[in-house]
């Protein structure tokens, strides 16, 4: 299996673009054309890594087709951390649909993923998170990052 | 080098011809020994046929004689002469030259002649003496009807002594019946290739090639077979010596008469003079072929070595450090291979050579570039208007692309920390850059966001899109104790206000409600600016996205999680700037553990100190 893979999966002016290992500096994305696209859904579900020189490419690849309207979905930790940092990273015409959030229990040092999904979780100005997130054996978790870093995409739309 | 002894060449040269030539030699020497028995049988054989051929027309004609002769026997027992019928016999029969009767008294021995009747009577005016010297010799030995021939000196003449049985009362009649053999003594008299003899049962010759002493086979040679006179060999061949030890072959074939033989002697040298012969020639042959295999191994060899020769010199030349060589091999064998791997083994070397040696070049000059931009950087360790600062940094590789800095601006104290998109050469280009900027800035009276714009212009312009920055600046004014910054995307730093109490995560601040695109994204960037209470004691923690991402010996980051407990951790206490940089360096070192950084790792706190 290569580093990197994508995937578009057209369907009239739509496509939904699957992502999926590392994006950095290797990565051509000149080799996908996103001309005609109206509307784009990213499924960054299975991305692994991005490095700086990865968000220079990815940001140049976007802007190839920026009035295209595009929501990213399954939005791992990285993808957020990006968002959050990078200015640019998410269109202005770009919105997450759904997205990881870490948890984590000191004591038995389990980690989990929770989906956070738009509608649910999460809208366009607030979060609310599930009331209790148990791990496999019952024990409470809490949540593993800053709130008001990793959540603070959100206040920008 | 190991010195070269004895050439390849010679080793093949003399490969290609001690074997054949062993080969060849056995060859002729097994053919030698096959054709040599074969040619000793043949003579043998044919040896053999000439001397029972000889015999037998001895004995056909010697026979004949006897039965021609038998009447005019028989005339004269009863006539006591030889009248008519001898005569008549006389003018019909001319092998028979002369028959001599005699009356042999058997007590005494003693002779009669009695009559002759001859073919030439004048022949025998002085033989009839002789003939009967002889004959009164010879019946002193006669048993029985025994018959033996004998020669009269005549050359061609033989005679044998015949009894008659003699009638009641009489004495026995002996007739010496002379033969004329003219034929036979002219074979076997005429010296050629095969000696003939007829020799009779004392072993005397009775025709044979002259100068035989005393008329004595066994002067001449020592026959075995006639050494057993009860039982002889009909025929055979047998070798034995001459007078002059000379080896001979000698076939033997009885008559059939008296006890006589015909030999055939040959010298077995000149029997096998063909095989002398052969061997001569086959050693000439013999040597002429080693010749000529000799010369077409030293033109092969040389083909082949002349290419392993170069290849020789070549590595000679390698050894000496010269790798600007090739080898001219056309042959497509092996060899032509092995000088082609050759040639690309020797281009290859050349080039990792060049290689090695521009990478050296490179590595001074990085070298260089580490030691020059090391001065971009400000001392670890300040105090500037009350603030104490401390910092870190590490690059990934000999120059790094984080870059972070302070200087006061009319009394109030800027903190800049950036991180060039990559690292190494290309990224610490883009840092000297953002220092040169800075250091014009540093002249201007504008605050953090001004600053940013400047400082985005001047990346812009110098990567051109392709290399970008995240960068934070932020501004302190001692007069309001206040904190102003702007961020071009770069990781938000942390301020940790003062408590009493031990500190928790949630107590860390970041310093996000600011964010603009990166250095260099484009050329007229707007950067926002922002405020926040910055009083005393209060403590703020940059850095750069390289720290979080510190690796273990086992690839493991060290991560989000660990990266804020140890800020935590180290600064619950709210010790000394410098103090909590060091603890914080020892547990991002232990972690490591001497493994080699993936990022850039650069990092500086500070702490209020204007009470």
């Amino acid at each position: 299996m290569s580093k990197f893979e994508l995937k578009i999966d057209k369907n009239a002016d739509a496509a939904k673009i699957t992502i999926a290992g590392v994006i950095d500096e290797d990565v051509d994305f000149n080799e996908f054309s996103l001309n005609g696209i109206n509307q784009m859904e990213f499924d960054l579900n299975s991305v692994k890594s991005i490095n700086s020189c990865g968000i220079r490419e990815w940001i140049k690849w976007l802007g190839t087709n920026s009035k295209a309207k595009m929501t990213y979905v399954n939005c791992p930790k990285i993808i957020i951390d990006q968002i959050n940092m990078v200015d640019g990273f998410l269109p202005q015409n770009g919105k997450v649909l759904s997205f990881y959030v870490p948890y984590y229990n000191d004591d038995s040092g389990t980690e989990k993923n929770v989906l956070f999904r738009h509608g649910t979780e999460f809208t366009d100005t607030s979060v609310t998170p599930p009331e209790k997130v148990l791990d496999e054996t019952g024990n409470p978790m809490e949540m593993d990052v800053i709130e008001s870093k990793y959540f603070k995409f959100l206040a920008k739309k | 080098m190991k010195k070269r002894t004895f050439s390849l060449k010679y080793k093949i040269l003399l490969l290609l011809t001690v074997i054949p030539s062993i080969a060849l030699f056995t060859y002729v020497l097994l053919a030698m020994n096959i054709f040599t028995k074969d040619k000793i049988a043949y003579i043998y054989d044919s040896s053999g046929n000439l001397s029972q051929a000889l015999s037998q027309q001895l004995r056909v004609m010697i026979t004949g004689v006897i039965s021609n002769n038998k009447s005019v026997f028989q005339e004269f027992v009863t006539s006591k002469v030889f009248g008519s019928t001898a005569q008549a016999h006389f003018e019909n029969e001319n092998a028979t030259d002369a028959i001599l009767a005699y009356e042999i008294d058997e007590t005494t021995k003693q002779i009669t002649f009695l009559s002759m009747m001859a073919r030439n009577k004048t022949d025998y005016g002085s033989l009839q003496k002789k003939i009967d010297t002889q004959v009164q010799y010879e019946v002193q030995y006669i048993k029985g009807n025994q018959r033996i021939l004998y020669n009269l000196d005549q050359n061609d003449k033989i005679y044998f002594l015949e009894k008659t049985t003699p009638i009641a009362g009489t004495k026995a009649i002996y007739f010496v019946v002379v033969i004329k053999a003219e034929e036979f003594y002219d074979t076997f008299s005429t010296s050629s290739a095969q000696q003939l003899f007829l020799i009779n049962q004392f072993g005397q010759v009775v025709l044979g090639p002259g100068q035989v002493p005393e008329k004595d086979i066994s002067k001449v040679f020592d026959l075995k077979f006639l050494k057993n006179k009860d039982n002889r060999f009909q025929q055979g061949v047998e070798e034995t010596t001459d007078m002059d030890k000379k080896e001979m072959i000698i076939s033997f074939s009885e008559i059939g008469f008296g006890d006589s033989y015909v030999l055939a002697a040959v010298k077995k040298e000149l029997a096998l003079s063909a095989l002398d012969q052969l061997l001569k020639k086959s050693i000439v042959f013999f040597v002429l072929l080693v010749a000529v295999i000799a010369i077409v191994s030293l033109f092969a060899s040389g083909s082949v070595t002349n290419a392993l020769t170069q290849l020789f010199e070549a590595t000679e030349k390698v050894s000496q450090g010269r790798f600007d060589i090739q080898v001219k091999v056309k042959t497509s064998d092996e060899i032509g291979v092995l000088a082609d791997n050759f040639n690309l083994m020797a281009r290859e070397v050349s080039r990792l050579l060049e290689q090695t040696a521009e990478n050296a070049r490179m590595q001074n000059e990085l070298q260089t570039a580490k030691t020059v931009q090391e001065t971009l950087f400000p001392e670890p360790n300040a105090l500037l208007e009350k603030i104490s600062i401390s910092g870190f940094y590490e690059p990934a590789s000999e120059c790094g692309g984080d870059w972070w800095h302070y200087c006061t601006i009319n009394n109030r104290v800027f903190f800049w920390i950036g991180d060039a998109t990559g690292h190494g050469a290309p990224s610490a280009l883009i840092t000297s850059a953002a220092k040169s900027a800075a250091a014009i800035i540093e002249s201007l009276d504008v605050g953090p966001g001004s600053a940013m714009e400047y400082l985005n212009r001047c990346i812009y312009e110098v990567s051109r899109g392709r290399l970008m920055m995240t960068f934070f600046i932020a501004c302190y004014d001692p007069k309001t104790k206040k904190l102003t910054y702007a961020n071009a995307s770069h990781e938000s730093p942390y301020l940790i206000k003062k408590k009493s109490g031990p500190i928790k995560k949630k107590d860390l601040i970041p310093l996000n409600e600011v964010n603009n695109p990166r250095l260099g994204q484009g050329r007229s960037t707007k950067y926002d600016e922002t405020t926040v209470d910055f009083e005393f004691e209060d403590f703020i923690f940059f850095y750069t996205d390289g720290v979080p991402d510190v690796r273990n010996g086992s690839e493991t980051a060290w991560g989000e999680r660990e990266f804020l407990k140890t800020i935590v951790e180290t600064q619950t206490d709210f010790p000394p700037v410098d103090v909590f940089i060091e603890r914080f360096v020892n547990k991002m070192q232990t972690y490591r553990s001497g493994s080699t950084l993936v990022d850039d790792v650069t990092f500086f706190g500070i702490k209020n100190l204007n009470g």
